[in-house]
């Protein structure tokens, strides 16, 4: 059902070299809207090349990027950002020094009204209402808005991630690893969030390798081989012939 | 559920550095009432006033320095050479305005050579300033000729005499300083980056945070008030000397950190560099009073350094097990 609607990303003819080592070849992408997407591959698959493309870290060599329908071109991941592309990274790009406030509003924390405007001062209780009701919305229970996030355990700190990029209303979302620091409860716990991302309209695109995970939180698998995109797995649930067909594709 | 919350900000009050540090400051205050007569007298806190007022000037600088991840060790030399150039353009026969501006200008030039070296050029922040802190400390012997400059205008000596109601002028531009970045730093959009920066680079970066302008403008600020404690020193000594402003660094440093700064970046406030500073003075004015030798001073103050730390590793230690 997901294939009938336009693609909210979709990639055509992408190529990049790092000198003589081909990177990505031609490969074309597409992700719909509100589709939870794996993108597979063996280390050096060119797996991470995408995705920095997609996430506005470096330019491809060749072809054509186009969101929500219309071709863009992003010169940095700030502008990426801006149009609606969020990267949570293995390491959450978390400030471990940092309370939950400034973790959620990092780089753009919002300045009082009035005199307060003038002279940049913070505005604490409105950022605190706003936190507070993004982490409810999410079912997020944190005890200390106020308590640096290294002292939170490894699940409570990607519900911080995630809890950022549902404030700041992205429509997509890279997840590079997500479950790689993770135990068996905190994995589940996390399919659980991002489903809540689906529900809240958002598109993501997890980039994961462990195959019986895939399976169990994934719609559809991308698979990469050698810098070529070598085949498409509409995952139908958890079952054999689907994980067959991935590990045939991956071989 | 409200005694939760009460006790939570009463944990967080004990483990904050200021609270901890004006309590222990009140500790020896009382301590050295009952040591020396000639403690809690007036003159004697105006003394210790004076004593921190350069001192109070470059930790504003030096705090957003260390908040934001780097160091700067040429504090010292570029206080010594500014003071250095202050009295030789007094001596060329520019009258006070022309000659602070010089030396202003001149601090800026030295913060900006810093700034690009390390935040554009991207040396290390602990090479780059040892760098400029021996060329700027030779530059001073050169310019000085070795001998002290003491063609200063009473008028602009005159400054350092004077008080507002009550607090030494010297003192005066010290507060204000602190004041203002205190509250800029801790509540400011824009300065609180520097508490990103400082906390993860990469991160700051992925935020959209111009970690590059933030670090270079840190340099600048942390010279230009340098170049303050300089105009305030040769205001208060009528001269400036070739050694002027040695060993600066390592002892402004050294209250910084006692004052909740870490050296890996991200933490510290200017408050608590600030009493950090008043804790090493205090210590000193002590042992002064009652009758040790000034060569014992470093040792005091070395070991107060080292057990603040300490007291952070084992705190650490806790989080972390």
């Amino acid at each position: 059902m997901v294939e009938q609607c336009n693609p909210i990303l979709e990639m055509k003819g992408i190529s990049k070299y790092f000198g003589h080592v081909v990177a990505l070849e031609q490969v074309d992408f597409e992700l719909f809207p509100n589709e939870i997407l794996a993108l597979l591959g063996d280390n050096g698959a060119g797996k991470s090349t995408l995705v920095k493309i997609i996430s506005g870290i470096y330019p491809p060599d060749s072809g054509t990027i186009r969101l929500y329908g219309k071709e863009v071109q992003f010169k940095s991941p700030d502008e990426a950002r801006r149009m609606g592309i969020e990267t949570i990274y293995q390491d959450l790009a978390l400030f471990d020094n940092l309370d939950v406030l400034a973790n959620i509003f990092a780089g753009k924390e919002v300045s009082k009204k009035g005199l307060g405007k003038l002279l940049g001062i913070i505005d604490k209780k409105y950022m605190y209402q706003e936190a507070e009701k993004t982490l409810t919305k999410l079912g997020i229970d944190i005890d200390s808005y106020y308590s640096p996030v290294k002292e939170f355990s490894g699940g409570q700190r990607q519900s911080i991630a995630i809890a950022k990029t549902i404030y700041w209303g992205h429509k997509i979302v890279i997840m590079d690893e997500p479950t790689a620091a993770l135990g068996v409860r905190e994995a589940n716990r996390l399919f659980d969030l991002i489903r809540d991302l689906k529900k809240q309209g958002v598109s993501v695109i997890l980039i994961m390798h462990n195959i019986e995970q895939v399976l169990q939180i994934a719609e559809r698998a991308i698979v990469l081989k050698r810098g070529r995109r070598v085949g498409t797995k509409v995952i139908t649930g958890y079952e054999d012939s689907c994980y067959d067909e991935i590990i045939r594709l991956l071989m | 559920m409200e005694t939760i919350k009460a006790r939570l900000s009463l944990q967080r009050l004990a483990h904050s550095r200021e609270v901890v540090l004006l309590i222990t400051l009140g500790v020896i205050a009382l301590a050295a009432s009952i040591l020396s007569p000639y403690f809690f007298n007036a003159m004697n806190f105006t003394n210790i006033l004076i004593a921190v007022s350069l001192d109070t000037v470059i930790i504003v600088g030096m705090t957003m320095v260390l908040v934001g991840g780097g160091i700067d060790l040429s504090v010292g030399s570029t206080l010594g050479f500014c003071a250095t150039i202050l009295a030789r353009s007094f001596g060329a026969g520019f009258g006070s305005p022309v000659a602070i501006v010089i030396a202003l200008v001149c601090g800026i030039a030295i913060g900006v050579i810093n700034g690009l070296l390390i935040a554009y050029v991207g040396i290390d922040p602990l090479i780059t300033t040892l760098g400029t802190m021996t060329i700027w400390r030779s530059a001073t012997y050169i310019t000085a000729g070795g001998n002290p400059l003491s063609d200063i205008p009473v008028s602009f000596k005159a400054f350092a005499q004077g008080n507002l109601l009550g607090i030494p002028n010297l003192f005066v531009i010290g507060l204000i300083s602190i004041v203002v970045f205190d509250i800029l730093l801790k509540s400011n959009t824009f300065f609180r980056k520097y508490y990103f920066v400082g906390g993860s680079e990469k991160s700051a970066f992925r935020a959209g945070i111009k970690v590059k302008w933030l670090k270079f403008l840190s340099y600048v600020i942390t010279a230009v008030c340098s170049a303050v404690a300089a105009v305030l020193l040769v205001s208060r000594m009528g001269s400036a000397f070739p050694h002027s402003g040695l060993g600066t660094e390592m002892r402004v440093i050294s209250a910084c950190v006692i004052g909740g700064c870490s050296v890996v970046g991200g933490k510290g406030t200017i408050l608590g560099s600030f009493l950090g500073v008043v804790l090493l003075a205090l210590i000193n004015n002590i042992l002064v009073l009652i009758g040790i030798k000034a060569e014992w001073q470093g040792v005091v103050s070395g070991m107060i350094l080292i057990l603040a730390v300490l007291s952070d590793a084992i705190m650490l230690r806790r989080e972390q097990w």
